[in-house]
Formats: structure tokens, C-alpha cells, sequence
């Protein structure tokens, strides 16, 4: 029997010190940050350049 | 489910969808009021600033207004935070409410005059239990929004919702029928896609590895091809155009705002939730472990 394994993902979003941006707790109501947002892949190219 | 689980679901969605017709509404409103401002002399400004120190537009004004209204009459909103106003506002008088909102009633708004697309942001947060509606509500991760989403006055007007562990389903606005109708269900962010959108002229603020990295998509290494830039300058725009095409939208925070620019509640958190909600299966691993990329809207483009 074949075993197919999937990997399910949606796009990411990251603030700019490259944290999940969903996992954010705002200090204010108005508070700031800085995103990337958008394809998986193209998200991962961003880590890789935070990485350098 | 137990009689009263059942009952207690059932009093919950209601108070859901009362809250969601509230919004739906608070987007009709908007959507006509911008396609006759230019008509009904709403272009322009208001005269006065925000919290932002923004120059609020008439149309600022009025979109706030008439999110507030919306909010306050579903009976189903306990607290609300708007980007047009410093203070949260508090509805004391509904003791049933149990949601929190954040929203940007106008997100782009400095693009109006011009024509271009606009759009009202929205996150949509559970009270604690026992909390009557405090700052603390609000104040909270995005891993915790009940509901995100946002809608966009283009072309056509769009209606993108999510809820916690849901899909994302994009909505048009049938303006004969004045409804929302179902025109994108279970939306999936493509895989990848060979767009970046962001405003390059802050390069000049950016920090290093941001240069290196948006240099890289515009002079790819030998044989490939570079990113096309695609900028709107309407978050709402560029998000719902990386949502439907693929890419990448940034907004770094930079040497001039090293906080950013963009608003955690009503802006950064309720996309982030969207963009990570648009689920596909972007691989799959046989027992041969192959790796064979079946992203099924970026191989149709590619």
C-alpha cells in the first residue's frame, strides 16, 4: 500500500524580527509593527535573508 | 452534545450572525457612500486629524461613523477600537454582548480622492469570561480572533471572511440584490508567485537583510527571472491581489519607524489570520519520498 503524506499550509505572515505575526500581543490598542505577508514560499525566501 | 450545550450553541451563533449582519451593513453603507462621493461633494478633507496624525477625509469620518452606528445597534457589541478614534469605545448598556471588534472603517483612505480602492480591515474577538468589555479584550494575539477578515471598495466590492480554524470565503456585493454572494469559497493562497509589493521608496530606510532580499527578487541569479512589482499603496488592495495571484506584500518596519507602519489590531493581525487560513495541500510525500509540488492554482499559472 502507498503512503501519501500531505502538507497542508496556508500563506504566512511574519512581523520584521520575523515572528509569527498572529502570535503578536499588542501593548497598545494602536501599536505598530512591521509585516511580510504572503505565499509559503516566498515567505520562507524572507527567513533565509534574516538568516544571512 | 447535551440539551444545553446545544442551547448555549445555538444562543452563540445567533449573537454571531446578528453581529455579522451589523458588519455587513457597516460595508453596504460605506461602499455606497464612496461610489457617489465625488458626486455629493464627500471628496476632500474634513478639516480635522486622527490619532494617527493623519488628515481625516470626509469620507474617514463618515465610514467611522457609520461602523460605530452599526456596531452599536447589533446590541451584540461590547467594545469596539477604531483607528479613527484614540479611545476605545464601550457599549455598557448591551449586558448581552460578548464581542470585541477592532476595524479600520476606511484602510487606504488617502487614495480616495483619486479613485483607487479602499477598504474596512475587522477583527473580531470573544469577551473573557466575566469581563464586561475592557482594553484587555482587545489586547490579545491574533491566535485568539473568532473572525477576521476585510472588505474591499474596487471594481466590485468584496467581502473576505475568516473564522478561527475555518477556510477563507470571499463574497461580491450584488448590488441589485444588495447582498453578499458567495463567489470565491475556500480560497487557497497560491504556493508561490513571482510578485513583490512594497514601497520601494523607504529603501532607503531599510534595514540590510530587507535590502539584500528584495534586491535578490529584482537581479535573480543567472537564468532566472525577475519579480514584476505590483503597489498599490492600498493595504487592502495589495493584500486581496496577493490573496487571489500570490507574492509577497511588506510593509518592513524601517530606520525612520522602527515600530512600522501598519496597526497590529485592525490591520496586521486580522490579514495575517486571512493569509493563514487560505490553506492548500502544497506537497505531498509517497512512500518513495518524492517531493512533487501540486499546488493546484500556482502550477496552472506556471
Amino acid at each position: 500500500m502507498k503512503v501519501l503524506t500531505l502538507f497542508v499550509a496556508g500563506g504566512q505572515a511574519l512581523t520584521s524580527d520575523m515572528r509569527r505575526m498572529m502570535e503578536v500581543v499588542p501593548e497598545s490598542i494602536h501599536d505598530r509593527s512591521g509585516i511580510f505577508m504572503g505565499s509559503y514560499d516566498e515567505i520562507e525566501k524572507v527567513k533565509s535573508f534574516h538568516k544571512k | 452534545m447535551s440539551p444545553t450545550t446545544s442551547i448555549h450553541f445555538t444562543l452563540l451563533t445567533t449573537t454571531y450572525s446578528l453581529l455579522c449582519h451589523a458588519l455587513q451593513f457597516s460595508f453596504k453603507s460605506i461602499a455606497y457612500y464612496i461610489r457617489r462621493a465625488t458626486l455629493i461633494n464627500l471628496t476632500g478633507l474634513a478639516g480635522s486629524s486622527n490619532v494617527t496624525g493623519d488628515d481625516q477625509k470626509k469620507l474617514d469620518v463618515i465610514g467611522n461613523d457609520v461602523f460605530i452606528a452599526a456596531m452599536k445597534s447589533s446590541g451584540k457589541c461590547a467594545v469596539l477600537v477604531s483607528e479613527e478614534e484614540e479611545d476605545l469605545i464601550c457599549f455598557p448598556e448591551h449586558k448581552g454582548a460578548r464581542y470585541a471588534v477592532a476595524c479600520d472603517p476606511i484602510d487606504g483612505s488617502s487614495n480616495l480622492d483619486a479613485g483607487v480602492s479602499v477598504g474596512t480591515i475587522f477583527g473580531i474577538h470573544k469577551l473573557a469570561e466575566g469581563s464586561k468589555g475592557t482594553k484587555e479584550d482587545l489586547l490579545r494575539p491574533g491566535t485568539e480572533l473568532v473572525a477576521a477578515g476585510f472588505t474591499m471598495y474596487g471594481a466590485s466590492t468584496q467581502l473576505v471572511i475568516t473564522m478561527k480554524g475555518g477556510g477563507v470565503n470571499g463574497f461580491t456585493m450584488d448590488n441589485a440584490l444588495g447582498e453578499f454572494i458567495l463567489t470565491h469559497p475556500k480560497m487557497q493562497l497560491p504556493k508561490k508567485r513571482a510578485i513583490y509589493s512594497v514601497n520601494e521608496g523607504n529603501s532607503l530606510y531599510w534595514e540590510d537583510p530587507v535590502k539584500a532580499y528584495f534586491e535578490s527578487l529584482k537581479y535573480p541569479q543567472e537564468g532566472g527571472k525577475p519579480y514584476s512589482a505590483r503597489y498599490i499603496g492600498s493595504m487592502v488592495a495589495d493584500a486581496y491581489r496577493t490573496l487571489l495571484y500570490g507574492g509577497i506584500f511588506a510593509y518592513p518596519a524601517d530606520k525612520k519607524s522602527p515600530k512600522g507602519k501598519l496597526r497590529i489590531l485592525y490591520e496586521c493581525a486580522p490579514m495575517a489570520m486571512v493569509f493563514e487560513n487560505g490553506k492548500s495541500v502544497i506537497y505531498y510525500k509517497s512512500d518513495e519520498s518524492t517531493d512533487i509540488v501540486c499546488s493546484r492554482r500556482s502550477s496552472a499559472h506556471e
